[in-house]
């Protein structure tokens, strides 16, 4: 099997990732409690049913805060080299993704509020079929990374 | 022959433009003359001036819609401009242009004039519709978009055009195993259903079924009901499909058809992606498939606009592609699955039925017939198991997997996107990985447990073409003729 990826992506992205679990758990929970409430005062289900959404939220707020985060990070690398582009990410599903420099479209870097505020940004790299990401470098070397993406992708003659 | 001026549709246009916006508002139209009416009452002179005002109001629309809409080839670009109240420029390089499709509605088939529908990659409508040209302006302005530089490059290589048509009876038999009729009786029973229960009818089954039970015999109903409909979807086919012929000259293919609406799809060789040949439940049987093209100016929802050709039986596979789509006929020999696959397979089949089906077993009496669910879904993994294969030649693929309908992508190396492998855990422990790969017609397509090697000569053969050392020149100087198919 091919070796994977040599890069890794900026380590403070773990950080970012346990902020935005957090609210995201937090803002589910918020939406599961309160349907479970209604349940449970308009059509009388049992008491203990908002208990559920609760459990749900606190397992799954529990893992995007504490290991999940840090699985992601190690196991997410990149390359780019003179001919492609190559990716490996997930947790439980790992996937490998190759894309040629010839097929690229365009790039671009993109920041939210949260990536801002640690200096990280995301490069997006486009192809006919879709958009992949490298969610988290520094912005330095998000730049770098766009702009060199940008000259290797070459303008070829056979389109699409 | 170029089209540098600016030109005008055709007349009919104007009445094609009215017809439109009347389409457009018909239902505020009719909620506004239906309240008019209930509210003052119906007067006739007063109906007689509203719809003058309104044939008026939808005439001079189009009228000004018309003027306002000019087309133009200028520097290799057809240049359309267009819009009453907002205007609208759009310029689409001849490069980018995907396929031309020709449209014929009821009313267009009476002035012999077309819709011409320009298409780009990308998008899900048509870029460009020039929704009235005569038939000789329509053929002009699609010769001068269709010529890319690749083409006048080896004007040598195009030779005289050939053409095939669907015979009838291939045509019936595309029809009878469409699998229409199955949808036409599912959406007719349960809207006759809906209907009864909207008009309060309480159905009491068991009293309804003796009823029909004891004046006919209800066997006899059911067959004659699914006989009927799934004539009538035969028939629908006919029309849409009717006239079915395919033409290649040069670098174009061409597809027509329709015996009321009439469609031509006009896609230049050099843009298709790849090919797809679906073998349905009810064709598979019978040694037919279907041919589809790949091309991205057609999302994955215009599934109709990237049939190729209709009905064709296996054996006659390699004449078709070798005649109309050399550069994909290739004898690409697949290989199964590996043996140890088949359990996961089937498990994937089994486990969600079963799952779905443990309440019904723990809480209603009888609930036996249910495990039916699971069993099926173990059969069909087992299917799809039988089903996968694929297999490399040269520079291409083939990936052959099963939903319902068999289907066969072949896929040349350069007009892949992007190349995923991937695995879970237990995947890996058990010595599997998956693949996928996307194409710029938003078609993406894999197979899951291949053995590691297998996975790696995939990525093997993805990694040929880009890095350099493989024929670069695939498909324009390539000649595939004479390999044997």
């Amino acid at each position: 099997m091919r070796s994977e990826p040599s890069e890794r992506i900026d380590r403070r992205i773990v950080q970012v990732w346990r902020i935005s679990g957090f609210l995201e758990a937090l803002a589910l929970g918020a939406v599961g409690i309160g349907l479970a409430l209604l349940l449970v005062k308009l059509f009388h289900w049992p008491d203990w049913v908002p208990i559920l959404p609760v459990a749900a939220v606190v397992i799954y707020g529990g893992l995007e805060v504490t290991v999940l985060p840090q699985l992601r990070w190690e196991r997410w690398r990149y390359q780019v080299s003179r001919e492609e582009i190559y990716l490996q990410r997930g947790v439980w599903f790992i996937k490998r993704t190759l894309i040629p420099m010839t097929r690229i479209q365009h790039v671009d870097t993109a920041q939210g509020i949260l990536m801002r505020r640690y200096g990280l940004a995301t490069v997006n790299a486009s192809t006919a079929a879709g958009t992949h990401q490298i969610p988290a470098l520094s912005e330095e070397a998000a730049d770098e990374l766009r702009d060199r993406i940008a000259s290797l992708a070459r303008v070829s003659n056979d389109d699409i | 022959m170029m089209i540098s001026e600016p030109r005008r549709l055709h007349l009919l246009g104007i009445l094609l433009g009215a017809f439109k916006l009347l389409k457009d508002f018909l239902l505020p139209l009719v909620i506004f003359l239906v309240t008019r009416i209930l509210q003052r009452g119906y007067s006739p002179f007063w109906l007689f001036v509203t719809g003058t005002v309104i044939i008026l109001v939808v005439l001079a629309w189009g009228l000004v819609s018309w003027l306002r809409f000019t087309f133009r080839v200028e520097n290799g670009a057809l240049v359309v401009e267009q819009g009453v109240l907002v205007r609208k420029r759009i310029v689409i390089p001849r490069e980018r242009i995907q396929a031309i499709d020709f449209n014929q509605g009821v009313w267009h088939r009476l002035f012999n004039v077309v819709s011409v529908q320009v298409e780009t990659a990308g998008g899900e409508k048509p870029e460009a519709i020039l929704y009235a040209l005569s038939m000789p302006v329509a053929r002009e302005l699609r010769q001068s978009l269709l010529l890319s530089g690749v083409e006048e490059g080896r004007k040598g290589v195009s030779g005289a055009a050939i053409l095939k048509r669907l015979s009838f009876k291939e045509l019936l038999l595309f029809g009878a195993t469409s699998g229409g009729a199955l949808g036409l009786v599912v959406s007719l029973f349960s809207g006759a259903w809906a209907l009864l229960d909207d008009i309060g009818l309480e159905l009491n089954w068991q009293q309804y079924v003796n009823w029909v039970w004891s004046y006919v015999n209800l066997m006899y109903l059911i067959l004659f009901t699914v006989l009927t409909l799934w004539l009538l979807a035969t028939l629908g086919m006919v029309f849409k499909y009717g006239g079915f012929t395919l033409t290649r000259s040069g670098d174009k293919l061409q597809v027509v058809y329709g015996l009321l609406q009439r469609r031509q799809v006009s896609i230049p060789v050099g843009r298709i992606q790849a090919v797809r040949l679906v073998e349905g439940v009810l064709r598979q049987p019978l040694g037919c498939f279907t041919l589809h093209v790949e091309s991205a100016g057609y999302g994955p929802q215009s599934h109709e606009k990237t049939l190729l050709w209709p009905l064709a039986r296996q054996k006659e596979l390699e004449s078709l592609l070798g005649e109309f789509l050399p550069e994909f006929a290739i004898k690409i020999p697949l290989q199964p699955l590996p043996f140890k696959a088949m359990r996961r397979y089937v498990l994937r089949g089994f486990i969600p039925g079963i799952l779905l089906v443990l309440p019904v077993l723990a809480w209603l009496p009888r609930g036996e017939l249910a495990l039916a669910l699971p069993i099926l879904g173990a059969l069909w993994g087992f299917w799809g198991y039988k089903s996968a294969g694929w297999g490399v030649q040269g520079n291409m693929l083939a990936v052959r997997s099963r939903s319902l309908a068999r289907t066969t992508f072949i896929v040349p190396n350069r007009s892949v996107q992007s190349f995923s492998t991937s695995y879970t855990i237990w995947q890996h422990r058990a010595g599997f990985m998956s693949f996928d790969l996307d194409l710029a017609s938003q078609a993406s397509f894999g197979l899951t447990d291949i053995s590691l090697t297998d996975a790696d000569t995939l990525t093997h053969w993805f990694g040929q073409r880009h890095r350099g050392n493989f024929d670069e020149t695939w498909p324009h100087t390539r000649d595939f003729s004479h390999e044997k198919i």
